[in-house]
């Protein structure tokens, strides 16, 4: 197939509007409302990162990364074949890690600094003789344990392998059209327990060129973390948001009740947190962390694409499941430090992304590559991560999950990072719902009707991300909601409002409404129906849209509303049942499905919350 | 400035830079002794910090006390030696880390020759972009607005109605928001290819509008109704381009990209084979055919 989109260089912006107006993008031309959906990726990873290089991505860097994105072909790192993203995206922020980044790429490719040292020859022979996977395992574990070569942790390599990453982000950068947001991760692992943070700019990549990203290796804490953004973004004059992501293996420790020393939160802790963390990332390719059926047994829909395999070589058994590990229970944590602290340490917006190890963002159940390059072939699937790890992971286990959905005004660096600080972006577990969620005090049966939601949504309320408070006397909020199906996608089943609240006690507690379901069905007195039909063809791994909704658009008040509580309220929009990409791959291979995984799914978008303060 | 895009040129000056370098280190051949002065050292305090500046190498030797003097003399000397008599013992051969750094060395110097290439001129790219016309091609797209109205016994009779209010109130584009009803995706699509446009309204809508005979859309009239499976749709086409090849200043910056990508490989090509001369391939001859087949 030929190109659907135009690489333009930036230097030729005066062509480039002739060139856009011939290439699909998303930038519509008049506005529908004040904001548009924008849809990226803000957690890759390139043949730059240590770990992808050692597990099989030793071809697409940064380059192949940006055209994939934008929708070109390019060659997979694992079989050779020529591939491409079935709709490109409109932003990406190519996420490395920060520790050792660049090193294994440059090691192989004769940097004499690296090559030179006694580790790095060590490294090369086992890589020849086809242990990379235990060579990962072992750089992890020196990682980890805070005890990498220093010959590959000098400034000079950090530096010069930032350089390259910040220049081509600018090359890539297209604004309007298609912006590259320079970043990177942050990965402490303390205890083999995740910590791992994305950190955003909204920097040129010449600007940001001027420091070292900040690395688990010079402060493996999440305060030392925000110390050096402080510090950094005085000196730049600039701004941060640091991602949180896969709370579902921290051990307990992402959303804890105390601080890295152990000490409980205090007020500054939440200020600081709330400062620079807005935004958490609740799901992507190891798992989805909105909530488990052990922290939500009531949500029929709780378990989804769980994943507990914790990230150490080491590590026994699987990762705990407590409060602390999960979106829906820290969120409720937030409300309860509120009350005490004064200040909710955990009051923010949701989205997803990747974590792709294979320079290829792309979350399409029916085009997904693997968490990394040596599950790009299925039959590969069997083989686990590491040779020591003792609770092994394998290919079946990845979710083909997630993206950053933005209402933006503008695709730029500038307006997406603006909607991300106002929290006005959500979470998808890969398709492209497009969701609204406004809500007020004085919205009306009839706004439903209103040509354009977004209109009166913006007029009458705030939209996600925002907040409430005041109740005016005996009234509740509602919600006005939109939630279109993806146009390439399945329809829709239901969409549910998530409540949580403190009770008159001061116990959190957690409910889910069913507020829309498809046509098919109704809502009984409880606001209970029966599950939506399932079209799957397990033996084609093909389902049918012959059941579900195009789109809801609904208006809903909260009927158990108490003007004294402090609540927070996000909606969860769920698709009807698909196959699920290890389905798709069964049958390809000729193989049974294996029985400890679904083999279909309800894809699903998470609207950030908008909270209710008394 | 032809000169400087010759590779063979870049060759000659490392083959040169090579011979200083061997001579510097082995000045007569006979002698076997190793050089002690403060420019050999000032040289090996340069490659120590891998910071090539004299002047700060100079300045961090002055800067030394008496002990850390002699330590890096030590180092130095011992270094040397060990490399000296490494080199005599052969160690140099059969040593695939050093061939590999090599072989890289010479892949440094081909990329480095092209760090800032001069921009190709036009007529190459012409000549590169006509060679891979399939990869530039765009795909067909349309920019139009639309009054939608949702599937119902009467809509084809409403629509059809509301189709001759529309074009004798001459309604603009940006008017159209006042008729119909919402549609569930947008009202405007701006610069939308047809896969987009069939994503949305179905195939048989987006077969009916890029077909839709030119001689009827002049920009100011509304025509259809066209169906999809959400209702009738009545469109203010602004513009509609069949798949088309760019001209080459609409795709400059990916074609001058790609070029420079191509142009990296044929350099090498190039500069290999013409040491292929000086290296000739000996041995089995069917295997020889293989190698310098097209």
């Amino acid at each position: 197939m030929l190109s659907k989109k135009c690489f333009i260089n930036k230097h030729h912006k005066t062509k480039a509007l002739a060139v856009a107006f011939l290439a699909g993008f998303s930038t519509l031309g008049v506005a529908e409302g004040e904001t548009q959906l924008l849809w990226g990726d803000t957690h890759l990873h390139t043949s730059f990162s240590p770990d992808a290089y050692f597990l099989g991505n030793r071809s697409v860097d940064p380059h192949g990364a940006y055209r994939y994105a934008q929708g070109l072909p390019i060659v997979n790192a694992a079989t050779g074949a020529r591939v491409r993203i079935d709709r490109p995206l409109d932003f990406l922020l190519i996420a490395d890690h920060a520790e050792m980044m660049g090193v294994p790429y440059r090691l192989f490719r004769g940097d004499p600094e690296l090559a030179g040292t006694k580790t790095g020859q060590r490294f090369i022979k086992m890589v020849k003789e086809g242990r990379g996977a235990d060579v990962f395992a072992e750089f992890l574990g020196d990682i980890n344990a805070k005890r990498a070569t220093p010959e590959f942790n000098s400034d000079r390599i950090r530096h010069s392998i930032w350089q390259e990453t910040t220049r081509l982000a600018d090359q890539y950068y297209q604004p309007g059209k298609f912006t590259t947001l320079v970043g990177w991760e942050w990965t402490s692992t303390p205890g083999g327990r995740n910590l791992h943070r994305v950190v955003m700019s909204p920097l040129s990549g010449k600007l940001a060129s001027g420091f070292i990203p900040f690395s688990a290796l010079d402060d493996e804490t999440p305060e030392g973390l925000w110390g050096w953004l402080d510090k950094t973004s005085k000196q730049y004059q600039t701004d941060f948001i640091s991602i949180p992501h896969n709370s579902n293996i921290s051990g307990g420790l992402m959303f804890d009740t105390v601080d890295s020393e152990g000490r409980p939160l205090t007020a500054d802790y939440a200020r600081s947190r709330m400062r620079w963390e807005p935004v958490v990332e609740a799901t992507q390719i190891k798992g989805d962390s909105e909530t488990h059926p052990l922290l939500s047994p009531s949500d029929e829909f709780a378990d989804f694409e769980t994943y507990r395999h914790l990230l150490s070589a080491t590590a026994e058994g699987l990762a705990p499941v407590t409060a602390g590990d999960y979106i829906r229970s820290a969120l409720l944590r937030g409300l309860s430090f509120e009350q005490s602290l004064g200040v909710n340490p955990y009051k923010f917006a949701l989205i997803g992304s990747s974590d792709a190890h294979t320079g290829q963002g792309a979350a399409e159940e029916h085009n997904f590559a693997g968490k990394v390059s040596i599950y790009g072939k299925p039959e590969s699937y069997d083989r686990p991560v590491s040779s020591t790890n003792t609770t092994t992971v394998n290919g079946w286990d990845f979710s083909a999950s997630g993206l950053a959905a933005v209402w933006a005004k503008d695709n730029t660096r500038e307006e997406i990072f603006a909607a991300f600080k106002r929290k006005e972006v959500y979470a998808t577990t890969g398709t492209r719902i497009a969701l609204r969620v406004y809500a007020g005090w004085d919205f009306d049966r009839s706004d439903r009707d209103a040509k354009e939601i977004a209109a009166v949504g913006y007029r009458k309320g705030i939209p996600m991300g925002g907040d409430l408070s005041a109740a005016p006397e005996g009234k509740s909020p509602s919600f006005l909601i939109q939630a279109v199906r993806d146009p390439e996608g399945a329809k829709l089943d239901r969409v549910q409002v998530v409540k949580g609240y403190l009770d008159e006690s001061g116990k959190a507690r957690e409910d889910v409404y069913n507020v829309a379901v498809s046509s098919e069905r109704q809502l009984d007195k409880q606001g209970k129906t029966s599950k939506v039909a399932n079209t799957v063809d397990i033996a084609q791994a093909s389902y049918q849209n012959s059941v579900g909704e195009d789109e809801f658009v609904l208006l809903w008040s909260d009927p158990d509303f108490k003007a004294e509580q402090r609540a927070f309220y996000y909606v969860r929009v769920l698709e009807i049942p698909t196959p699920r990409h290890t389905l798709m791959d069964a049958v390809a291979m000729g193989k049974d499905h294996p029985q400890r995984l679904a083999s279909t799914i309800q894809e699903r978008a998470y609207s950030s919350p908008i909270w209710y303060t008394p | 400035m032809r000169l400087f895009k010759e590779p063979l040129l870049y060759f000659l000056l490392a083959g040169f830079a090579l011979f200083v370098l061997y001579y510097s280190i082995n000045p007569e051949e006979d002698d076997q002794s190793i050089a002690v002065d403060e420019n050999s050292i000032l040289t090996f305090i340069q490659y120590r910090s891998k910071a090539f500046s004299p002047e700060l190498a100079k300045k961090r030797w002055d800067a030394m006390s008496a002990m850390e003097r002699q330590q890096l003399l030590r180092d130095y000397y011992e270094e040397e030696l060990l490399f000296r008599e490494a080199d005599s013992l052969g160690l140099m051969e059969d040593d695939y880390i050093i061939k590999r750094r090599l072989v890289q060395k010479m892949d440094f110097i081909l990329q480095s020759a092209q760090a800032e290439p001069e921009k190709p001129e036009e007529a190459a790219l012409q000549e590169f972009m006509a060679a891979n016309a399939d990869d530039y091609v765009v795909q067909p797209f349309a920019s139009f607005t639309h009054v939608f109205l949702p599937a119902s016994e009467n809509s084809k009779a409403i629509a059809e109605k509301t189709l001759s209010e529309l074009n004798e109130q001459s309604v603009s584009f940006s008017d159209a928001g006042r008729y119909g009803e919402r549609f569930l995706y947008h009202r405007n699509y701006v610069e939308r290819t047809r896969d987009y446009v069939a994503a949305h309204f179905g195939e048989a809508f987006a077969e009916a509008l890029f077909r839709w005979p030119e001689e009827e859309l002049d920009g100011q009239r509304w025509i259809g109704p066209i169906a999809s499976e959400h209702g009738q749709h009545l469109l203010l086409l602004k513009e509609r381009k069949a798949a088309y090849q760019p001209e080459l200043e609409e795709v400059l910056g990916r074609v001058e990209q790609d070029y420079l990508r191509y142009q990296q490989g044929v350099q090498k090509q190039a500069a290999v084979k013409a040491l292929s001369e000086k290296y000739p391939a000996k041995g089995d001859a069917a295997l020889i055919d293989i190698l310098q087949g097209e």
